[in-house]
Order: C-alpha cells, then sequence, then structure tokens
C-alpha cells in the first residue's frame, strides 16, 4: 500500500444530501473513478434506500470501507480505492 | 431448428410488456448489479454482470419498442439477435442465474431484473436453448406429475413407513379438512422424514390437514425453464385438487421456488384468484407458536446458523418465522454476516441443481457460502428449503471442510422438540 493510502484525511467531500436513486450511486462511483488508489472519499447521503446500495458498493472489489457513521437523517461513508 | 428459433425470438419479443420497456430503459448502467451476484462476485468474470445476462432482450427492445433502435436496425448500427446469440447467451441466462433476487434488491432504480430473466426464459425454451436437465425435468412434471419421476405408488410406499413411525395413518384426499400438504420429490425421495415431522406436529397441534392424490408434488419446472403453458398447467393441478377438496389452506412445503410458483405466480399464471389461501409452511408453523398450539422444548446448545432460501425469505417474504422458531429450540444461533432479504443464494436455485453443465460452475461460487460457514465456525446449518440442502450438502462435501458441518431441516428440528400433546 502506497503514502496515500495511509491518510486519514479525506481527498475529497462529497456531500449528495437531497439525492435519490441512482444519483447517489452513480455520483460516488464517478468521484471514485477520479481518485488515485489508495485515496480517501467521504460520502455523505440523506437517502435511506441507498443504504442497501452502498453495502454492496462499498463489499466490492477494489474499494474498502474505512468507516460508516449515521447521524439522524444522513449518513457519511468514507471509501478508500484499492 | 430456424423455425423453433423464429418462434422463440416472437416469444422473447411478447415478453417485453411496459415492465419490462420501463426497466430496460431506466437502466443507468451503473453495474452495481454485478457487486450482488454470486457469479460475478466469485468467478470476477464481467459476462455474469446480471443485466448483461439479458442482452438479446434489451436489443430486441431497443430495436422493436424504441424509435431509435428502429432506426439504428434500418441503419445497420443495431446487430440483429441471431441463433447464434441464442446459443452462447444460453449458459448466461439458465447456468449462471439462480434467479435469487439479490441483483433487484440493489438497482438503484429499482428493476427487477429477476422478472426480466424468467421472461427472457420464456423466449429461450421456446427457441430450444435450454438446458436438457431442464427440458427432462419438465416433460416428467407434465407427463408423470414429478421432475423426478415420483408417482402416487412412490408417495404410497414412502407413507407405509411413516406411519408405522408415527403410530398413525397420515391422512389422504380427506375432503373439508383445513390444511392441504404439497411436497417436494426431493423431500419424497431423499427426506421423507419431512413428511413424518409434519404429521407429528400436526397431530401435536390439532391441524386437520390432509395430501392429495391428485396433486402433491409442489415444484414448477415450468416456471424455472420459462415456459408459462406447463408452469399453468402444474399449478392448476394443485388448485383443481384443493378445491375439490374443499381446504382452506394450501401448504407449500420446505421448498423455495415451488412457494414463489404457487403463492406469487400462480394466481396470474391461471388467470384467476384461487378458492383458498396459500401458505408457507414455516408461516403457519409460527401461527401455531404463536397461538400456543405449537409447544417446543428444550434448546439445543449446538452452534448453529440459519441458511434463507432465496425464493422463501428474499423473494417471499418469510423472514422473521423461522427465526423466532429456531430461536424457541436453539440457545446459540447465529446470523451469518449477510442474511435475511440480503443472504447469498446456495448457488443451485432456479433450475441450475437440475443443470448438470452448470456443476462447475456451482461448485466454484459455492465459495462464497463455505466463506459465510468457515467465519461463523458453527457445525450446523438450518435451512428450509430441500434444494438448497441438497445443494449445500453437496458444496460442504466437494471442499472437504476442515470442521463436518451438518444439514438440518428446521421443521424436523422442530419436530425433534414437539412437546408431547396431553391425550
Amino acid at each position: 500500500m502506497n503514502q496515500a493510502a495511509e491518510t486519514t484525511k479525506p481527498s475529497q467531500e462529497i456531500d449528495l444530501s437531497g439525492l435519490t436513486c441512482p444519483l447517489p450511486i452513480l455520483k460516488t462511483k464517478a468521484a471514485l473513478a477520479r481518485l488515485g488508489s489508495g485515496e480517501l472519499l467521504k460520502v455523505i447521503i440523506t437517502n435511506p434506500d441507498s443504504v442497501r446500495e452502498f453495502g454492496v458498493l462499498c463489499n466490492s472489489p477494489g474499494v474498502k470501507l474505512e468507516s460508516f457513521q449515521e447521524t439522524g437523517a444522513s449518513w457519511i461513508y468514507q471509501i478508500r480505492k484499492l | 431448428m430456424n423455425e423453433d428459433f423464429d418462434q422463440g425470438l416472437e416469444v422473447l419479443n411478447g415478453q417485453i410488456d411496459a415492465r419490462v420497456s420501463s426497466y430496460f430503459s431506466s437502466c443507468v448502467h451503473c453495474g452495481l448489479c454485478a457487486e450482488a451476484c454470486l457469479f460475478y462476485t466469485e468467478t470476477g468474470d464481467p459476462k455474469y454482470t446480471p443485466i448483461y445476462k439479458l442482452e438479446p432482450m434489451r436489443r430486441l427492445w431497443f430495436q422493436r419498442h424504441t424509435l431509435r433502435g428502429k432506426v439504428a436496425k434500418r441503419l445497420g448500427l443495431s446487430k440483429e439477435v441471431t441463433r447464434q446469440d441464442f446459443a452462447d447467451w444460453e449458459e448466461l441466462v439458465y447456468d449462471s442465474c439462480t434467479m435469487c433476487g439479490r441483483c433487484s434488491m440493489v438497482c438503484p432504480v429499482g428493476n427487477d431484473i429477476v422478472y426480466m430473466i424468467r421472461r427472457e426464459r420464456e423466449g429461450f425454451s421456446k427457441a430450444g436453448y435450454a438446458p436438457e436437465g431442464m427440458k427432462a425435468a419438465t416433460h416428467r412434471a407434465l407427463t408423470i406429475g414429478s421432475p423426478m419421476g415420483v408417482t402416487l405408488k412412490t408417495l404410497r410406499a414412502v407413507l407405509v413407513h411413516v406411519e408405522k413411525s408415527v403410530g398413525r395413518p397420515v391422512p389422504i384426499d380427506l375432503k373439508g379438512v383445513d390444511y392441504m400438504a404439497l411436497f417436494s420429490s426431493m423431500e419424497i425421495v431423499n427426506f421423507p422424514e419431512y413428511i413424518e415431522s409434519l404429521s407429528r406436529i400436526f397431530d401435536a397441534a390439532g391441524v386437520s390437514w390432509t395430501i392429495s392424490s391428485e396433486a402433491f408434488e409442489a415444484t414448477n419446472s415450468g416456471i424455472q425453464i420459462g415456459n408459462r403453458e406447463a408452469a399453468a398447467e402444474l399449478v392448476g393441478r394443485v388448485v383443481n385438487a384443493a378445491e375439490k377438496l374443499g381446504v382452506k389452506y394450501v401448504i407449500s412445503p420446505e421448498c423455495g421456488h415451488a412457494y414463489m410458483a404457487i403463492r406469487w405466480e400462480g394466481p396470474n399464471l391461471i388467470g384467476r384468484q384461487y378458492g383458498f389461501e396459500v401458505v408457507h409452511i414455516l408461516e403457519l408453523l409460527d401461527q401455531l407458536r404463536s397461538s400456543g398450539r405449537l409447544k417446543l422444548k428444550d434448546k439445543t446448545d449446538t452452534p448453529l446458523t440459519l441458511h434463507d432460501p432465496c425464493q422463501i425469505v428474499r423473494r417471499g417474504g418469510v423472514i422473521d418465522q423461522p427465526r423466532n422458531l429456531l430461536n424457541e429450540v436453539a440457545s446459540r444461533f447465529v446470523e451469518m454476516k449477510d442474511h435475511g432479504d440480503m443472504n447469498w443464494c446456495c448457488g443451485g436455485g432456479g433450475g441450475v441443481s437440475a443443470n448438470d453443465r452448470a456443476e462447475p460452475l456451482r461448485l466454484k461460487v459455492f465459495q462464497r457460502k463455505k466463506r459465510q460457514i468457515e467465519e461463523l465456525g458453527v457445525d450446523t446449518m438450518v435451512t428450509m428449503c430441500a434444494n438448497c440442502r441438497i445443494i449445500l450438502e453437496e458444496g460442504l462435501e466437494h471442499y472437504e471442510m476442515d470442521t463436518e458441518v451438518k444439514m438440518k431441516s428446521l421443521t424436523d428440528m422442530l419436530a425433534e422438540h414437539l412437546e408431547p400433546s396431553p391425550g
């Protein structure tokens, strides 16, 4: 794992509050595609229907879920691109 | 063969209704269905992406149901669907899809991909592009009454042993009772103890029930291969028998697709409502538990887990009932990491278990279930589908796991913990 992979500071943060399916997933995948290997993406979503989809996305090859937080009406994911 | 293909293509086109069209037009190509599919995650081969398995039907939809597609076809920009496409896709449509429905759960636009696979199989089956094992099973179901060739004579022979064991006759063709029980051929042949368990439980709980000599088979090969006429004929046999006996309920057994066929697809297949209700055996047993009629004693302290059959749990909604029941008889029940409506399939659903050609792929994708079991370190796995049970037993044997894992039927387990009735 390279130096960037060690960082706990997100390289990018996207606030997808208010967006509904399929936009949270599509925008997150697009953001991940732009990141370099080892970089961290912070995503904020408020659409409960997207939580299941994020569960699958975060378990897929090429990414790693570093942290997950539920704060009232929003869900915050920190996803590292491997 | 040309004629069959042409007919198959037209049948496939006929499957493209408003629902299928809206699904294709709303697909955003996110690829998330791939990550949800057992066959993609365990092989890493993108051809197993669920939406890609629908490519022949998607192309037909594009060319015949959209203006852009009609123009593209005339200009030669969109390739026609050919016999070679059917030949190439047969493996994707049948061998690498158990119709488990996990992909449908994660689609961000809500496409029911399984519904489309089911529809696509109608065209493939009509064109003759279906696995030989499934064709033979469907033929046997229609001509003999069972995909495994089980006859009434076979059932009666099994019932002799059941009656000897439980010490009382098993009711056959009793009119006016509350429940009519169905079985899968696998239960009759491989797991007849299920019939014994049912008999013991119903006797203890005071349930009035019967088996019909005219329709005891629950499975529906027509649903699996994608042959609407065959599926309707098989559902019709059960409906006619149940209505003739005047029962209030038909019990779907420990079989995944049987429940989907008789409970959800059946009324649409025969074009009318039933004169009875359909319950899954575990729905009934949990009702009996909660009403105090099913009394269970002692809890096993064996560490165990539950395998959720896709059609009963994810597609059928019977999620809490098996857990309520299992917690009554097991003190060390632990859930798998992905369980309930996001369970992973055993790999043998949707007719894959009847398809010999698919066996190497089925065993490869079984590695997911193997990892799930290893993570828990249990030595017993309980389930409520005879097909899952056989597939799991085969998979466990194939991989020669360090710890021997025993498979158990939930209904059998409940019968073992039955508190005898006072009478």
